[in-house]
C-alpha cells in the first residue's frame, strides 16, 4: 500500500507493508529543498526500491486529499470575496490548472504498471488515520486541527480497529484555529507554514497581553471549542498577506518585516497567540471527550506540532491518554492514507458505513504481538538508511580521514567527546519519519554548558537566538529531571524541567524542554549511548538537535553529513562504525 | 489557459513542440476576441493566423521555448484576470445581494456552536470530490 502527500509542503511518500510503515521518507530529504511540495519521484522511487515492490504489485496506492473538492472550496472562496481577489486568483489557478487538478494522472505516470484504483480519503480523514494508526489506542477520540484541508479545519470523532476513522463534526474554511496562529506567525515576521514553532519558541518570551484583545475581537469561540474568525482582521481568502489592515489598528503596531529586530511587542503577541491556540484546544478536547466518552485522544495535523499545547492537553484536559504521532502534518498524512486504506477502508464487508461513505468491511486487526514500543521504532526509524560498509565506502570515496570502533569503544569515545564539550554529529542507521531528528541524524552537545547553546547557533545551526534546542533524555529517567509521566518519544511535548541549572542548554527561557524520550526498544545504538554519557557525567540527557543548517533539510547521505562537518564548525562526526574529526582535528 | 495546455503541463517540464501548441491556441483564441469586438471577424483569417503561429512556434520551438513560456504566462494571467472580473465577482456580487454567505462569516450560529455535522457518506475515498 503506497500513500502519497503533495503540492503544498513537505510532499512525503509511505509504504505499508501487511499494515506496517516500512518506507517512509519526505521529498526534500532527496531534492535537498527545504519544505519541498513537488511531486515526490525521488520518495516513492525509494519507497518501492526499499520494500522491493514493484508498482504492479502494489495493494493501493492513497493520494493524502481530495483536490477536486478542494478546487471547489477554492472556487467558493474567490466568490465570497471577490471583487477583491484578483491578483491572489491570477497567482493562484496557474497551479491548480498545471498540476495539482492532475495529480491522478502523475501518480499513475510515477507508477507505471500499476492498475489499480487510486483512492482519495478526505486531508482530515488521512491525519486521524495518521494518528490512530500509530497510537498503543485499541479505541479513542480524534482530534485533527490544521489551517485547511478541503473544507475542513479542524474535526472530531472516534476511530477503533472495529469501526474505522469516523469523524462525525467538523469546523470549516476559512474559520480555522491553524490560521489563526499563522496570521500571527506572519504578524511576528515569519514564514507561514514554515514559522509556527519558531513563534512557539518565541511565545516563552512575552506576556499574553494580547490574549483578550485577540479573543474579543478577532475570533468568537464558543464553550465547546468551535470558533468563527472575524474576517475583517484577516486578508488570507483574498490576499497574499495573512491579515489586514485592521489588526495594526486593533494591536497598535504594524506586521514585523522578516529580519527586522525582534521587539517585545512581537513576543506578547507571540504568547498571546499561543495562550489562546492553549486555551481554544482545551475547550475542543473537553467537548470531543463530552461527545465521544473516550478515555484516550489522538490528535492530529499541523497544530499538533505544538508541543506546548501538547502538554497543557495532557495535564490539563479531560483524557487520560494523549497520543501525538511521529509527524502530525501533511508529510505524515502520506502514511496516514495508506493507513487509513488498509485498516479502514476496505471495500466490501458491508454493515455500517464507517462515516466516510465507504461500507465497514473487514478491518484488519493490528497483529497482537505488535505492542506500542514496536510501533514507534516501525513508524519512526522508516527512512533511507546506510549499512556501516556503505558509510565507509562513502568516506573513502570523498577522502575522509577516519578512525573504525568498535561498538563498546565508539560509544565510549563519542560520549566522552560530548562531555567534553565537543559538538558531535551522529549519523545512524534509518533516517526518522517526520520533522524531528530522533538520534539517528542529530547534532548533539552537553547540556550541562549553559553555552553550548551559543556554540550550536554560532557555529553550527545560524539560526534565531531565542529558538531553544532539545534534550534526548532515557525514558526511564525523564520523571526525574522533567516533569512528565509519560514517554515523549517524538519530541512533541514542551515540559517543565524539574533541574534546570543542571542542564541549562536545553531549558528555554521559561524553564522548560521540548524533550524527546529515549526508550531501548525504540533506538538500542542512541539508548546506549545516552546511558554511556549518563555514566560518565552522572546526567542521563544530551542535546539533541537536527543534523542541517538553517533553511537546509535534515541530511540524508553520508556524504552530506560529512558535507556538513567540513562546511560548519562541527568538531566531529560519528558515522556508522567511524568517527571523523572536523576543522583539522 | 486552456485545458490542453493544463493537460500538458503534466509532470513539469514540457515539451516545446507540445508548448507551441497550447500557445497557438491561447493566441488564437485572442484574435477571436479581438477580431470579433472590432466586427472584422472571418473564420479564413482565423485559420491563418493560426497555422502562421503554428508554423513559426513549431520551426523554432526549442530555440523560442523561454519566449513560448512567457507567453503563457501572460496570456494565463490576462484569461484568469478576465474570468475573475467578468464572471466571478458577477457571481459574488449576486451572492451578495441574495444574502448567500459562502464562507459562514456572520457573527453568531443559530446552533449555538460552530461545529458542523459532517453527513456520512458524503464522501468517498475512491472519488476526488
Amino acid at each position: 500500500m503506497l500513500g502519497i502527500s503533495c503540492y503544498y509542503h513537505d510532499s512525503a511518500a509511505a509504504l505499508l507493508k501487511g499494515g506496517r510503515v516500512v518506507a517512509a521518507v519526505e521529498e526534500e530529504r532527496f531534492s535537498r529543498v527545504k519544505f519541498d511540495d513537488s511531486f515526490p519521484h525521488e520518495a516513492v522511487k525509494w519507497c518501492l526500491e526499499k520494500a522491493g515492490v514493484a508498482p504492479s504489485s502494489l495493494a493501493g496506492v492513497a493520494f493524502y486529499d481530495k483536490p477536486v473538492l478542494k478546487f471547489e472550496r477554492l472556487l467558493d472562496n474567490y466568490v465570497a470575496v471577490a471583487p477583491r481577489g484578483l491578483f491572489s486568483f491570477v497567482r493562484t489557478l496557474p497551479k491548480w490548472i498545471h498540476r495539482r487538478l492532475w495529480v491522478k494522472h502523475e501518480i499513475a505516470r510515477a507508477l507505471s504498471g500499476y492498475a489499480g484504483p487510486i483512492s482519495f480519503p478526505a486531508h482530515h480523514v488521512s491525519h486521524a488515520a495518521h494518528a490512530f494508526y500509530t497510537s498503543p489506542f485499541r479505541e479513542a477520540a480524534i482530534l485533527t486541527v490544521d489551517g485547511v484541508g478541503e473544507w475542513s479545519t479542524t474535526s472530531y470523532g472516534t476511530a477503533s480497529y472495529k469501526e474505522g476513522v469516523r469523524l462525525t463534526h467538523d469546523l470549516r474554511w476559512p474559520h480555522s484555529l491553524g490560521m489563526l496562529y499563522s496570521a500571527f506567525t506572519y504578524y511576528a515576521g515569519f514564514k507561514v507554514n514554515e514559522g509556527e514553532y519558531k513563534l512557539m519558541g518565541l511565545s516563552a518570551y512575552g506576556r499574553p497581553r494580547f490574549r483578550d484583545t485577540i479573543l474579543d475581537n478577532v475570533v468568537d469561540v464558543g464553550d465547546d471549542g468551535s470558533l468563527r474568525l472575524n474576517m475583517r482582521y484577516f486578508a488570507f481568502t483574498h490576499a497574499a498577506v495573512m491579515t489586514s489592515g485592521r489588526m495594526a489598528d486593533l494591536l497598535g503596531f504594524e506586521p514585523r518585516t522578516p529580519g527586522s529586530e525582534m521587539t517585545q511587542d512581537y513576543m506578547d503577541l507571540a504568547a498571546s497567540a499561543q495562550a489562546v491556540l492553549e486555551d481554544v484546544l482545551l475547550a475542543m478536547a473537553s467537548h470531543v471527550h463530552r461527545q465521544t466518552g473516550m478515555t484516550d485522544l489522538c490528535i492530529g495535523g499541523g497544530v499538533a506540532l505544538n508541543g506546548v499545547a501538547n502538554y497543557r492537553l495532557l495535564h490539563e484536559g479531560p483524557f487520560e491518554r494523549v497520543h501525538v504521532p511521529p509527524s502530525p502534518g501533511d508529510a505524515g498524512s502520506a502514511a496516514g492514507c495508506a493507513q487509513y486504506l488498509h485498516y479502514g477502508a476496505r471495500h466490501g464487508g458491508g454493515g455500517r458505513g464507517n462515516g466516510n461513505g465507504e461500507p465497514a468491511g473487514d478491518f484488519l486487526l493490528l497483529p497482537p504481538d505488535l505492542d506500542a514500543d514496536e510501533r514507534v521504532v516501525e513508524n519512526v526509524y522508516v527512512g533511507p538508511s546506510y549499512t556501516d560498509g556503505q558509510v565507509r565506502e562513502c568516506l573513502d570515496e570523498v577522502g575522509a580521514p577516519y578512525e573504525r570502533l568498535g561498538r563498546a569503544e565508539l560509544l565510549a569515545k563519542t560520549a566522552g567527546l560530548v562531555a567534553d564539550g565537543n559538538v558531535v554529529g551522529w549519523y545512524q542507521g534509518p533516517s526518522e519519519w517526520g520533522p524531528r531528528a530522533l538520534g539517528d541524524r542529530s547534532v548533539l552537545a552537553d547540556p550541562r554548558r549553559a553555552e553550548m547553546k551559543d556554540v550550536l547557533n554560532d557555529r553550527i545551526k545560524h539560526r534565531e537566538q531565542f529558538r531553544p534546542f532539545a534534550p534526548s533524555v532515557l525514558e526511564e529517567a525523564a520523571t526525574e529531571w522533567f516533569d512528565i509521566d509519560v514517554p515523549s518519544p517524538y519530541m512533541l511535548m514542551v515540559a517543565p524541567v524539574k533541574r534546570p541549572k543542571d542542564i541549562p542548554a536545553v531549558t528555554h527561557v521559561d524553564g522548560t524542554a521540548r524533550l524527546q524520550t529515549v526508550s531501548r526498544g525504540a533506538n538500542p545504538l542512541y539508548y546506549d549511548l545516552i546511558a554511556e554519557f549518563g555514566r560518565q557525567t552522572g546526567v542521563p540527557v544530551v542535546v539533541n538537535t537536527s543534523m542541517n543548517v538553517m533553511g537546509e533539510p535534515i541530511v540524508n547521505t553520508p556524504v552530506q553529513a560529512y558535507r556538513m562537518l567540513v562546511q560548519t564548525d562541527m568538531d566531529c562526526l560519528v558515522a556508522g562504525d567511524c568517527i571523523v574529526s572536523g576543522r583539522g582535528g | 489557459m486552456t485545458r490542453t495546455e493544463g493537460a500538458l503541463a503534466v509532470g513539469g517540464a514540457v515539451n516545446p513542440r507540445l508548448k507551441s501548441l497550447a500557445v497557438t491556441a491561447g493566441l488564437s483564441f485572442w484574435f477571436y476576441v479581438i477580431t470579433a469586438s472590432v466586427g472584422a471577424f472571418e473564420i479564413w483569417h482565423l485559420l491563418a493566423f493560426a497555422a502562421a503561429v503554428l508554423a513559426v512556434t513549431q520551426a523554432f520551438a526549442s530555440r523560442v521555448s523561454r519566449g513560448l513560456d512567457i507567453v503563457a504566462i501572460v496570456n494565463t494571467a490576462v484569461f484568469l484576470g478576465i474570468l475573475f472580473t467578468t464572471l466571478i465577482s458577477l457571481y459574488g456580487l449576486l451572492f451578495r445581494a441574495l444574502r448567500v454567505d459562502l464562507l459562514r462569516t456572520r457573527a453568531g450560529s443559530d446552533a449555538g456552536t460552530y461545529w458542523l455535522p459532517i453527513h456520512e457518506g458524503a464522501h468517498g475515498t475512491v472519488r476526488q470530490y
